[in-house]
């Protein structure tokens, strides 16, 4: 199939476009599978899926600030998992660790302090699956 | 036998806002009607502290020194997208759906093993993929489900979940509700059947239905059968179709101005058009008014309007716009403070069953049609892109929003940050 672009004349007040039914078809006919698109890559389930900014340097080297974390909340976080946690009313992006002595929010950055000792109980928002960053 | 669920967010506007905003959590928090007029939303400690729904602000404001509530300004663009999420996780338990309002659906559950474990299930899977609680109330009626959703918020071992099955401690629940707490039943139709010796919903449900009829009508027999446990509202899946669409608002600021009013009006139509053509419908009938403050009691309360009808049914902003500023224009008066003003367009119809063509028609209708699908596609991609130049730029009828959260989901500047 081939469109045709009809330069408007007087007896056409608008430029049509006319399908040709005619020519080869394309060799590539069967082999179309659409293009790729990064929300079916990145995005597992969207009901559950947010987008957050990030503004420290806590988890660098893989996280910078101004990146942009897709958390998916349907996940249930797990030792080593990066995390979107609730601290002192605040959303903070931190490692989970998880031993039998309880739970931590470690950072990656070394030069950031050692975290208190693992307590009880953690508010988790939600699990990071992907780091959007603009090279 | 039927069985129904009805899914109901607890406080939602402000269960939203705390999914965004932690800080909130706790805390006495309102969320403010449309302009910043009324309280539509509490939160449980605002309940507590004595907050009424449709409180004024003024008297919100008045309430602050003795304890201070956060009051936000409503963000729907917020309020509509985790809307769509959480009923899209309650169709996911349900044969089938109909969503009821923002924050409101009943569910088709008939045939189910464990209801109420299903409900349980609802309830833990919005709370973490949204961050929403919601409260679950199961029974054979639409009536009798909202029964069973107050239980379910109500008393706090139930968690959340009830089932109102039939049974002595149903007869408990419907002998101590109060008839206004039953829905459908407005205290002047609970004042007129206190009239006639019916106390409470149990009383109700035991009447003979005629007698109700013949004194609150259909509605009220209707209420009568389906206390009963016999379902006269069944489930709308397919939306309605809308036989008028209005756009109205109260503006941010008074004014005395023509200029203003159109620009405000000029607003509503091509917001009221574009709804239109996205619901694929087309008006016969337009129709624009203009009011004064209804809360100045100094001020005699005026309504200015006008209706034209259209030459062909049509969704074209321009058309509709040169109808909607003649209105204007013709029924504008000096010295009126006007507060609002809204459009409304009447007489629907499907696009696609517009009758014949009118030999006197005067536009082009081939021609409207693509600028419409044109400036449409623009605006998808690009929101407000294009507008009728009479909106004008001033925008001084934008209603208040002193205090709109960010659009943590709909916004890329807006989403939120974490450190």
């Amino acid at each position: 199939m081939r469109a045709l672009a009809v330069s408007p004349g007087p007896s056409f007040p608008r430029p049509l476009l006319i399908a040709v039914p005619a020519g080869f078809p394309s060799p590539a006919e069967d082999f179309i599978e659409g293009q790729l698109d990064l929300n079916t890559y990145l995005v597992k389930n969207k009901i559950a899926t947010f987008y957050v900014r990030v503004s420290g340097e806590s988890m660098l080297p893989d996280i910078h600030p101004k990146d942009i974390l897709v958390v998916d909340r349907s996940l249930n976080a797990r030792d080593l998992s990066v995390v979107i946690a609730l601290v002192d009313g605040e959303l903070v992006c931190k490692r989970l660790r998880l031993d039998a002595g309880g739970a931590a929010l470690v950072a990656d950055n070394p030069s950031f302090p050692k975290p208190e000792a693992p307590t009880a109980s953690l508010e988790i928002w939600g699990v990071v699956t992907a780091v959007i960053h603009r090279v | 036998m039927t069985l129904l669920a009805l899914v109901d967010g607890n406080n939602f506007y402000v269960s939203v806002e705390r999914v965004f905003n932690p800080k909130l959590i706790g805390k006495p928090v309102v969320v403010l009607s449309s302009n910043d007029g009324n309280v539509v939303a509490r939160s449980d400690e605002a309940k507590a502290l004595g907050v009424a729904m449709g409180e004024p602000f003024h008297e919100l404001k008045a309430r602050q020194k003795q304890h201070p509530i956060i009051w936000l300004s409503s963000n729907f663009t917020l309020y509509g997208d985790l809307s769509a999420r959480m009923h899209a996780i309650s169709a996911s338990y349900a044969k089938a759906i109909e969503v009821y309002s923002i924050d409101e659906a009943f569910l088709d559950v008939e045939g189910g093993q464990d209801p109420v474990a299903d409900g349980r299930a609802l309830r833990f899977q919005t709370k973490q993929w949204c961050g929403l609680p919601v409260s679950v109330g199961i029974a054979e009626t639409k009536t009798l489900a909202k029964v069973a959703n107050r239980i379910a918020k109500k008393v706090p071992h139930h968690q959340g979940v009830y089932w109102l099955q039939p049974g002595p401690e149903r007869e408990r629940i419907l002998e101590t509700m109060e008839l206004e707490d039953v829905w459908g039943i407005a205290s002047g139709l609970g004042r007129r059947l206190q009239g006639l010796g019916i106390k409470n919903p149990k009383q109700l449900r035991d009447s003979d239905p005629l007698l109700i009829q013949r004194h609150l009508g259909v509605v009220g027999q209707r209420i009568v059968y389906e206390l009963r446990g016999e379902s006269c509202l069944s489930l709308d899946v397919v939306p309605h179709q809308r036989k008028t669409l209005c756009v109205s608002r109260t503006f941010g600021t008074a004014t005395f101005h023509q200029r203003d009013l159109i620009e405000a009006v000029a607003a509503f139509t091509s917001r009221a058009a574009e709804k239109l053509r996205h619901e694929g419908l087309v008006a016969s009938r337009i129709q624009v008014f203009m009011h004064n403050s209804r809360f100045r009691l100094a001020e005699a309360p005026i309504m200015h309007g006008g209706a034209a009808a259209l030459p062909q049914p049509t969704s074209c902003t321009t058309e509709l716009l040169g109808y909607a500023t003649a209105i204007v224009r013709a029924v504008f008066r000096e010295k009126v403070r006007y507060t609002s003003a809204g459009v409304m367009l009447l007489e629907l119809s499907p696009a696609n069953e517009a009758g014949q063509l009118s030999l006197t028609d005067q536009r082009d209708r081939s021609r409207d049609a693509g600028v419409m699908s044109l400036l449409d596609q623009v605006n998808a991609r690009w929101k407000g892109a294009l507008m009728p130049a009479a909106m004008g730029f001033d925008r001084r009828w934008t209603p208040r929003a002193e205090n709109r959260s960010p659009r943590w989901t709909t916004s890329w500047s807006e989403i939120p940050i974490v450190k």
